[in-house]
């Protein structure tokens, strides 16, 4: 077993006005759907009701965000009803973001 | 300290890391471009190395049958209508040698000598081009005279018993006996001493091919030596370089551990207590814990995060 060399918590600086992109690729993938789930640390910091989330996920058909469908049970606008994967639903639920957005600003 | 602050600090780690995986990959690169034209040097060493041998032999080879046949066929004093057949018989003397040659070069002899050093082995080769005419004349000038002598004295005795009768005549066969010891005689020199030449010749074309394959053994030998310390020196090139690189890393640590410390705090790890009593938050973190970095020696090109 490799012991590394270097190990220190990846912090993120949230909500600090930028993004975050995971890129993998092949077996990489699957430790990218994992930082997905890192998504639960969101849930668990911030304030109750300061956070909906829109999972848009055509690549896994909505696996990746399977567990946290069951968010819907308590309000289904937590998760914008459920995982996106169809081109016009995608399409649609970036408008609306960009809807929101707009009136926010 | 604030989160902003923390987010610095994580930014100059991951900084400072980067910049000793980089000092670590730019010491590797130059190590294997370094081990690279070593090797490539060396290849071409022993290749020149490998020509200069071939061409010392080949020279000496020549030389030397040439020698052999200038002193058993030469081609001064022959007649104008015997100079094609000579060169005939020179040509077929040298495919001869030559055959002889080729196969001792792929028999595995001893050599009078045993040398590690290629000037001398050089210096033994050119010796055998360098052998004189004389040296390997296999006609004897003793053996010669002696062989004149008695052919002279056998046809005067001959011509001598057909003048006299019998009776003026008393020894005739001792007139005959001298000439005829006289040619036997040059005629076992002569023979011996093309025997002892023949033997020379074969000892001497063993020599200079025992020579040229051990000179050929002695440039690969070196190569391999060569080539082994090159792969010593990159060894431990590569040593070095993850010495430092584990200096390198090893001198951050105090920073991590400070900042490790106040990540925890701010954004424990699951196995934390602190979840044990967590509740709902009232304000907004500043800051999400993503997993962790680590680095590992066989894959120091990737930062891996682990969730």
């Amino acid at each position: 077993m490799n012991i590394p060399i270097f190990s220190a918590p990846a912090l993120f600086a949230f909500p600090g006005g930028k993004s975050l992109i995971l890129k993998a690729s092949n077996n990489g993938r699957s430790s990218g759907a994992a930082g997905i789930q890192s998504l639960l640390r969101l849930l668990a910091s911030l304030p109750p009701g300061k956070l909906r989330f829109t999972f848009i996920d055509p690549v896994g058909l909505g696996q990746n965000a399977a567990p946290f469908m069951h968010l819907a049970d308590y309000d289904e606008q937590l998760v914008t009803g459920r995982a996106w994967s169809e081109p016009q639903h995608i399409e649609q639920r970036l408008a609306d973001l960009t809807e929101h957005v707009e009136n926010v600003i | 300290m604030t989160v902003s602050a923390l987010i610095q600090q994580q930014r100059q780690i991951l900084h400072a890391l980067h910049n000793a995986v980089r000092q670590y990959q730019q010491q590797i690169a130059q190590a294997q471009e370094r081990l690279e034209r070593t090797l490539e040097q060396i290849q071409a060493d022993k290749a020149a190395a490998e020509q200069e041998a071939k061409r010392e032999y080949e020279q000496a080879r020549d030389k030397y049958i040439t020698t052999i046949l200038d002193a058993e066929l030469p081609m001064s004093g022959v007649k104008e209508e015997h100079r094609a057949s000579r060169e005939q018989a020179r040509e077929k003397l040298r495919a001869q040698m030559l055959s002889e040659i080729e196969k001792n070069e792929h028999i595995t002899g001893k050599a009078d000598f045993e040398s590690s050093d290629m000037s001398s082995i050089k210096e033994q080769i050119r010796e055998v081009g360098r052998i004189s005419k004389k040296s390997v004349d296999s006609e004897s000038l003793l053996g010669a005279t002696l062989l004149a002598i008695g052919f002279f004295d056998f046809c005067r005795s001959l011509n001598q018993i057909s003048l006299f009768s019998p009776e003026s005549n008393p020894m005739p066969a001792t007139w005959c006996i001298l000439p005829i010891f006289l040619t036997a005689t040059g005629i076992y020199i002569n023979s011996k001493r093309r025997k002892a030449a023949l033997a020379k010749r074969s000892h001497c074309i063993e020599q200079l091919s025992y020579s040229y394959r051990n000179w050929l053994k002695l440039i690969i030998q070196r190569s391999e030596m060569q080539s082994l310390e090159a792969q010593q020196a990159y060894q431990q090139a590569l040593e070095q370089a993850k010495q430092e690189l584990s200096n390198n890393t090893h001198q951050l640590r105090s920073n991590v551990l400070d900042y490790t410390t106040l990540a925890d705090r701010t954004s424990p790890p699951w196995h934390s207590e602190t979840w044990q009593n967590w509740g709902p938050g009232t304000l907004m973190p500043g800051v999400v814990r993503l997993g962790v970095f680590t680095l590992q020696m066989d894959q120091i090109d990737a930062k891996s995060a682990i969730i």
